[in-house]
């Protein structure tokens, strides 16, 4: 019989699991994306039911048996709750946990990772009024922590690069870009060094007009797309709140 | 026998060593205890029991008896208003209900009168406003608002009667009168004394009388000693009046009470404070310091403080335990046992699988923990403490790297 695991980690999906119960999507530092069977959470008069909401941080008990981690107690470190008031920040919230949890995997180490998505949630929670400048902000540094960081200061022949290769993840000149190219802005380009070059807590405070926040994310969004293969779902919901907002 | 008890003990000798060297093998292996780096808020506060100082003025109608109140506790009444009637002698009890009822009937139609100017509009404006009556007639009645249809109804048939120079007689004012004669008609047959008191000022009305009216006036509180402070809490030093009922007729109000003299040196004169009130549903008000008395021999000082908030409950208070908040911090909280030196003060963190040094900067300081800047810059040519940083906790100097 194994020890219990003691472990921190933010939850970023409660999947329906039977009737009382729920599967866990846990980010944690140490062991990276994780499954943890929360059995008895959907009862109210369970003790862990708090612990485990989405986008909570929790010091979790784990068994595991098999490879697989089934929940034995959890005690909230941070709940985020100011997140709960706000539809359009707890979207934001969501999404980030998601894009975390994608860029991670199973068994990686996550400390960065882990601590950006809590510095972010901190900063939603505190600042909902700036989530289009977080989301450009998490998504660069995401990419960066994950090992994909674009490198946009000049093309690899040496020439300006005026646009950005969603495949290579770099700076092209005109002469060498190719059909996965995009335009390449001076302003986008000043954030994407702006960013890589930053640490955490001054990329998640930085001032940045509105504007030009969407178009770097957009063209994040879709270097990330490119290199992952895939977005999370939260972002769709993301594109449908600013859709009724613009209405 | 004895060669059995022998096996015995050598293998619970055996056990024990086995034990022992386990837990020394697990120790010298022990993980590192690690805490979250989260934003903390400590209060600086003091706490106190105090008395409640209201400008209070008593209603006295010259006579004692059983008050028979008009309006409830707290209500807010303007001058002139009834207050309700003393009653002495005799009493005649359903006599008393029929009098409170046609007491509120009269001051119901009255309002009702009154607000809508009918009877005391000057006869030049008589045309004008049945215009306006009219308009508002047809409007309730588009709007299906019967109530309201009823009323201007009313409004527009007295009008009408006195436009065409008929005497004012509505049913209200019929209703009105015959309401009149039967309070005065009742009030002469209820045996006893029997007086209708009216409020002589403004203000808040309560009939919850403790004797320290007169007493504890809003003059006191800038001459208080700690002496005159006690006396007041034992419900002494000056002189009480009695009266059935009073009007607290400013918003302006006050809190007196007693801290030793090291708890008042964070207060000052003029300065706001946060104030929370125990017994008033933990509600917290914005406070100034209206005066601090000189230390007494006890070495304890007096304090006022003026509030101009108004909170439900107040006018039934008196004592009072609440909690003066001097100064927030808010930074990021490190306990003591984390905090390491390494030329400058700061923590060992946990990134991954290696251990950083991160330097802090102190906002707060106590026996158990520190509150730090998490904004502050790096010293020393180490980064600043961040949040969510794993602190770690049981570290010692010698096995840092």
């Amino acid at each position: 019989m194994s020890e219990p695991l003691k472990i921190q980690g933010v939850v970023v999906n409660a999947a329906q699991w039977g009737d009382n119960d729920k599967m866990l999507t846990v980010l944690t530092r140490e062991l990276g994306v994780i499954s943890v069977a929360a059995k008895g959470v959907k009862s109210l008069k369970n003790p862990n039911a708090q612990a485990v909401a989405p986008l909570c941080y929790s010091d979790f008990v784990l068994k595991c048996k098999s490879d697989v981690y089934s929940l034995v107690s959890a005690d909230i470190i941070e709940s985020f709750y100011a997140l709960r008031n706000d539809i359009t920040a707890l979207a934001y919230g969501v999404y980030f946990a998601q894009l975390a949890s994608f860029c991670v995997g199973r068994n990686n180490l996550a400390d960065d990772e882990v601590r950006l998505l809590l510095n972010s949630l901190y900063m939603l929670s505190k600042h909902p009024d700036r989530c289009d400048v977080l989301k450009c902000a998490f998504e660069l540094k995401i990419c960066e922590y994950a090992g994909f960081a674009p490198y946009v200061e000049c093309c690899s022949c040496g020439e300006e690069g005026l646009y950005f290769d969603l495949m290579q993840g770099e700076a092209v000149c005109s002469l060498h870009k190719t059909q996965s190219s995009k335009k390449l802005s001076p302003q986008v380009k000043a954030v994407f060094e702006y960013v890589q070059n930053a640490d955490l807590k001054e990329t998640l405070t930085f001032a940045l007009d509105a504007s030009l926040a969407k178009e770097v994310s957009s063209l994040a969004e879709e270097f990330l797309s490119h290199q992952l293969g895939r977005l999370p779902k939260g972002l769709d919901y993301i594109k449908k709140l600013n859709i009724q907002e613009n209405n | 026998m004895t060669k059995k008890v022998n096996t015995f003990i050598a293998i619970i000798l055996i056990c024990a060593i086995a034990i022992v060297v386990v837990n020394c093998f697990r120790a010298e292996n022990a993980p590192y205890i690690k805490y979250t780096a989260r934003v903390g808020t400590y209060v600086v506060s003091v706490e106190a029991d105090a008395l409640v100082v209201r400008d209070e003025y008593i209603v006295q109608p010259g006579l004692t008896g059983i008050m028979e109140p008009a309006v409830s506790e707290g209500e807010r009444v303007s001058a002139y208003a009834r207050l309700g009637a003393v009653i002495t002698g005799e009493i005649d009890k359903d006599k008393v209900n029929e009098l409170n009822a046609l007491n509120h009937e009269i001051d119901s139609l009255t309002r009702t009168l009154s607000e809508a100017g009918i009877l005391t509009i000057a006869d030049d404006k008589v045309e004008s406003t049945l215009e306006l009556s009219l308009d508002n007639l047809r409007y309730a009645a588009a709007k299906n608002d019967t109530g309201n249809a009823m009323l201007q109804a009313e409004n527009v048939r007295i009008l009408t009667e006195r436009k065409a120079g008929v005497v004012s007689s509505s049913t209200a004012q019929v209703r009105l009168s015959e309401a009149q004669a039967r309070r005065d008609e009742i009030a002469s047959s209820l045996g006893g004394a029997h007086k209708e008191i009216y409020a002589p000022v403004s203000g808040l009305y309560s009939d919850n009388m403790d004797g320290l009216e007169n007493t504890l006036t809003i003059d006191c509180v800038s001459s208080l000693t700690p002496e005159k402070v006690d006396k007041y809490f034992e419900g002494t030093g000056g002189v009480s009046v009695e009266g059935p009922c009073k009007i607290i007729n400013n918003f302006k109000w006050y809190v007196i009470f007693n801290l030793p003299e090291d708890e008042c040196t964070g207060l000052s004169v003029g300065t706001t404070y946060t104030v929370n009130f125990k017994d008033l549903n933990n509600t917290n008000l914005p406070g100034t310091v209206k005066y601090i008395s000189p230390v007494s021999e006890d070495g304890r000082c007096a304090v006022s403080m003026q509030f101009d908030k108004y909170i439900d409950d107040f006018t039934s208070i008196r004592k009072t335990g609440i909690e003066i908040c001097q100064e927030t911090y808010t930074g990021i909280y490190v306990p003591r046992n984390a905090v390491s030196v390494q030329e400058v003060q700061g923590v060992w963190v946990q990134n991954e699988v290696s251990l950083e040094f991160r330097s802090i900067t102190e906002v707060y300081r106590s026996d158990d923990f520190l509150l730090v800047d998490p904004d502050a810059p790096g010293l020393g040519g180490h980064d600043n403490i961040a949040l969510y940083d794993n602190i770690v906790l049981n570290i010692d100097d010698k096995e840092t790297p």
